[in-house]
């Protein structure tokens, strides 16, 4: 399977008040043609950032200082602004979490959608931009589409503003969809509804997805691959159904052992001690070292190499920990590779 | 293990608002970004170092005054800036530096002690009115409107008629002539600090109103108090000017330089220097205040007042 | 005489659209009965719309109720005078969502914490509030020196700590727990959870717990009830209602609820939760309902007793546990 889009190496700092701090350090990931990866991790992980950086939308006062971004064989973290406008929106859409502040509150849906059409296809009849727009909000399963045109978003409920959002990004059928906590302002019955019509899409338009979230039950529900960030790097990626089934980093461990769940109510949660580090004053060595329950000398000292090795899905599954290292290196002596 | 926040660099849920701009926009605003902080810095350093100027002024005019402001000198007239008068002599002869020295102490004074009147009584006003809402609230609101609504100088006209010149009397209509300001934008700050939560847990742990005021939101609201207070000198400095421009404000013989531009209305093309020394130190002053204020409006800005 | 009965609570708001329009009641709270036993945790669970918030604010007495009786510990709430209500509210302690606002950014923790001892003139003197406020600061896990620092110096989750300590100073009995743990981290969520179950233990305190998040509700009750709209659908014992669910809205909202709960969920509703303002006729979950019938939409379903401690109201609901949950997809006209 051909990777879609694969990121190496990005590295982003972002200039504060109190200096400059990276908020992603050296993560690489990479997603295939029709699969969706889950970049979990909490606040101040890096994971909505490493989105920006990875389409060139940083604010001002950050910069991706190193790495590449391959989308289809094309590195769009060192390509002109102009070209990369031309896959943004087109050939890469983005959905971000306040469907209220993407959609702008003057402008009817009707025109919001079919400007997709106007700018990148150079489509100006109005007839044409009228049906293509209500096709797409049809896609959307918003009712009544020919009807709501003329609506401006504010008349529209939470759900239907996001379902909104989702088709003027897949209107013109993009490769990739990049979706940072789509759902979390929403309502939980509606938060169904708005995944299985993203893993509808999904399989119906072939479109791989990147899909930003903390809740780590919703990555295992919809998507295929999992990368778990904390304090700016990727800590351990691979499979969803094995990385949750039989993690391995201390962090993700203890991340399934600590969200409460309704197959496990009785038992005590076990919380993990202790607060990420500030971005501002990290750790030599592992950052998650502090919390961690096995941690070793080596752990405090140097930061874990990458270990990759072939688990039961067809992705690598990879982490970051001395510890699993070793314990795996005993176990697996021919299959490791390190990267 | 507590770890200070404060340094902690933009939080992720703000990078949002940022993506609706097109690249070119963002692209200017990358490049104006570091220019605009030295800009900034430049700016700050104009208002400090004209401030300190101001200030020693106006608490050393002894020190620094070449001559005695009042000196009259009939053979010295109209001259202009010299190496003897740094700044020329007006019509009678007086040394100009001398006079805007002194003429600084009673400018200063006056509007510092007219901002933190009317600053206090405002403020007061202004958060009372916000959080108690009602009856009290529109009441206050009604006096404000008033204070608007009447131009100082009238105001000014009626209150020295009817009580006479004195420092304290000029303090008191300055204050009188703008305390609204203060009570407008701190009543509005009070109305959105009492939808935080941290005043409806005060309420219900049964604390008074008037707890709750000096506790919650005063203690709140003094970054905008002091950011209003800053700006505001300017405009009290230009008023008092005005007020004494027109001779309602400080009596000869002590200087004030709103007299002495008044004073100097005559001899514009002879020596105008009479009206432009004044003038140009008023201007220096109020620019100060002024940079200070814009300044301290950054630093101190919701965002960062909040600190969270 | 359980410890905090709540009967028929009602609260109707007076919402006026625009400048000119005329006064619309909503009814935030429309009817609303349950009881807690003390020591235990009684969970509220609804999306927005279902007046969870606004019971909570009804028990924490920021607002007065437009009907029903609230009595906790057996006090009736209405029939106390000022006097008596401010005495009282020692006994009832808020912990509010969101802990960024929750907290004077112009306070030390150290006065944050003492406040309500001080209102209530608690304690004789500064060594005395001193020695308190230390003693405050163990029980919620936060070291000594915390009491000098300043909010913003703090993380989210101590500064949820520290909203605690200040409600246990002056020794309460009932504590309203309104989304406590939503604004925070996922890891440390689970060390806020764990800290107010080991509280309750240690000092005997009854909970009502609100949240929206039933994984969350499930973890700290015995007890949950389920809210659509300003009134209960469905209350049990946390057992029953996680595996025993007969009401569909808590089925949906059960199935919401994700793949590694191991609960399989395929039932999913249409449409989304209408305003307020605007409730349907009949069974206010009836329009979005895969189960609805005629009665549904004419007949307003009553909380009604189906077992022993479950209680439900739907008209139909001893047909559905029977019923196997299909994949329904219905366009919410």
């Amino acid at each position: 399977m051909s990777l879609l889009l694969e990121a190496r190496h990005l590295t982003t700092m972002l200039r504060g008040r109190a200096g400059t701090v990276t908020a992603v350090d050296n993560v690489s990931l990479s997603v295939k043609k029709g699969r969706s990866l889950a970049l979990v991790g909490e606040s101040g992980s890096g994971k909505s950032m490493t989105c920006l950086s990875m389409l060139g939308l940083l604010p001002p006062s950050g910069r991706l200082v190193e790495g590449q971004v391959l989308f289809k064989g094309r590195d769009l973290a060192n390509m002109p602004v102009e070209e990369l406008q031309t896959i943004r929106g087109r050939e890469i859409g983005m959905i971000l979490q306040d469907a209220m502040t993407s959609l702008n509150p003057l402008l009817t849906i009707g025109d919001q959608v079919s400007e997709v059409f106007r700018y990148h296809r150079g489509i100006t009849d109005a007839q044409d931009l009228k049906r293509l727009s209500i096709e797409v909000l049809e896609k959307v399963k918003i009712p009544a589409a020919r009807e709501r045109l003329d609506s401006y978003p504010f008349q529209f409920s939470g759900g239907m503003r996001q379902r909104v959002s989702i088709a003027i990004n897949i209107a013109l059928s993009p490769e990739l969809l990049i979706c940072d906590e789509p759902t979390t302002a929403l309502d939980v019955t509606v938060q169904l509804q708005i995944l299985r019509l993203l893993r509808d899409l999904q399989h119906s338009q072939g479109m791989a997805i990147v899909f930003v979230t903390h809740d780590l039950h919703l990555a295992a529900q919809f998507c295929d691959d999992v990368a778990i960030m904390y304090a700016g790097r990727i800590v351990e990626s691979g499979p969803i159904a094995e990385v949750f089934k039989k993690p391995v980093h201390p962090y993700t461990v203890g991340l399934l052992k600590a969200v409460p769940s309704l197959s496990d109510y009785k038992n005590r949660l076990q919380a993990i001690p202790g607060q990420q580090p500030a971005l501002t004053r990290l750790p030599v060595g592992c950052r998650f070292a502090e919390r961690c329950q096995s941690v070793t000398s080596r752990c405090t000292q140097e930061y874990p190499d990458w270990f990759e090795w072939q688990g039961l899905g067809d992705s690598p599954h990879r982490v970051a920990c001395w510890l699993t290292q070793e314990r795996l290196q005993a176990s697996l002596p021919s299959n490791e590779a390190s990267l | 293990m507590l770890t200070s926040t404060r340094e902690s660099v933009m939080p992720e849920d703000k990078m949002p608002e940022l993506i609706q701009m097109p690249s070119e926009t963002r692209l200017v605003l990358q490049v104006g970004y570091h220019k605009r902080r030295w800009f900034n810095l430049i700016q700050l350093g104009i208002a400090v170092f004209l401030g300190i100027v101001l200030l020693s002024m106006a608490l050393l005019p002894g020190l620094l005054s070449p001559y005695d402001p009042n000196a009259i000198s009939l053979s010295n007239t109209l001259q202009a800036p010299s190496a003897t008068h740094l700044l020329g002599t007006d019509q009678l002869g007086r040394d100009m530096l001398s006079r805007v020295i002194w003429g600084s102490q009673v400018s200063i004074f006056v509007a510092f002690c007219a901002v933190v009147l009317a600053g206090i009584f405002g403020t007061l006003l202004g958060v009372t009115a916000g959080y108690m809402g009602g009856v009290v609230d529109s009441i206050a609101m009604r006096m404000a409107d008033i204070q608007l609504a009447l131009p100082a100088v009238i105001l000014a006209l009626v209150l020295v008629g009817a009580i006479g010149f004195s420092i304290f009397n000029l303090i008191l209509v300055l204050s009188l002539a703008n305390w609204a300001r203060f009570a407008r934008v701190t009543r509005s700050e009070a109305l959105s600090l009492r939808q935080r939560d941290f005043v409806l847990l005060a309420h219900l742990a049964g604390a008074s109103s008037m707890r709750i005021i000096w506790r919650h939101i005063v203690p709140n609201v003094a970054n905008t108090f002091i950011v209003l207070a800053t700006l505001d000198v300017g405009i009290i400095i230009i008023l008092e000017a005005t007020l004494s421009f027109l001779g309602l404000g400080v009596q000869p013989p002590t200087p004030s330089w709103g007299a002495m531009i008044a004073d100097g209305r005559g001899y514009l093309e002879r020596a105008w220097w009479i009206c432009g020394v004044p003038g140009l130190v008023l201007m220096g002053a109020v620019l100060s205040a002024n940079l200070l204020g814009d300044a301290l409006r950054d630093r101190l800005s919701p965002s960062m007042s909040q600190a969270w | 005489m359980p410890f905090v009965q709540v009967k028929d609570l009602r609260k109707t708001y007076q919402i006026r659209r625009g400048l000119f329009g005329r006064a619309q009641a909503l009814d935030a709270v429309a009817g609303v009965s349950f009881e807690l036993e003390q020591g235990s945790t009684f969970g509220l669970v609804g999306e927005s719309g279902s007046g969870k918030s606004t019971i909570a604010k009804l028990l924490m007495m920021a607002e007065s109720p437009s009907a029903g009786t609230v009595t906790i510990n057996g006090r009736n709430l209405a029939s106390m005078n000022e006097r008596e209500k401010h005495d009282f509210r020692k006994q009832v302690q808020p912990v509010l969502q969101d802990p960024y606002s929750a907290l004077n950014p112009r306070m030390r923790i150290g006065r944050i914490i003492d406040e309500p001892l001080r209102i209530h003139k608690a304690l004789p003197d500064e060594a005395a509030l001193n020695l308190r406020v230390s003693e405050l600061l163990d029980l919620v896990g936060l070291p000594r020196d915390a009491g000098s620092r300043f909010p913003h110096e703090l993380s989210g989750g101590q500064r949820q700590r520290v909203s605690i300590a200040r409600t246990l100073g002056v020794n309460p009995s009932f504590m309203i727990l309104d989304e406590p743990v939503s604004a925070l981290d996922v890891s440390i969520q689970a060390q806020i959870l764990n800290l107010l179950k080991d509280l309750q233990d240690k000092l005997k305190l009854t909970y009502l717990l609100i949240s929206h998040d039933l994984a969350v509700v499930a973890y700290m009750s015995q007890r949950v009830g389920v809210l659509y709209l300003g009134q209960f659908m469905e209350i049990a014992d946390t057992e029953d209602i996680v595996s025993h669910a007969r009401h569909p809205y808590t089925q949906a909202l059960l199935a919401s609820v994700n793949a590694r709960s191991g609960i399989e969920g395929t039932m999913e509703v249409s449409g989304e939760i209408p305003s307020p303002m605007n409730p349907p006729s009949g069974c206010p979950f009836h329009p979005r309902c895969p189960m609805a019938q005629e009665r549904c939409a004419s007949e307003k379903p009553m909380l009604r007793k189906l077992e022993s401690r479950h209680w439900i109201a739907c008209h139909f609901a001893e047909e559905i546990s029977a019923l196997t949950l299909t994949t329904g997809e219905k366009y919410y006209v």
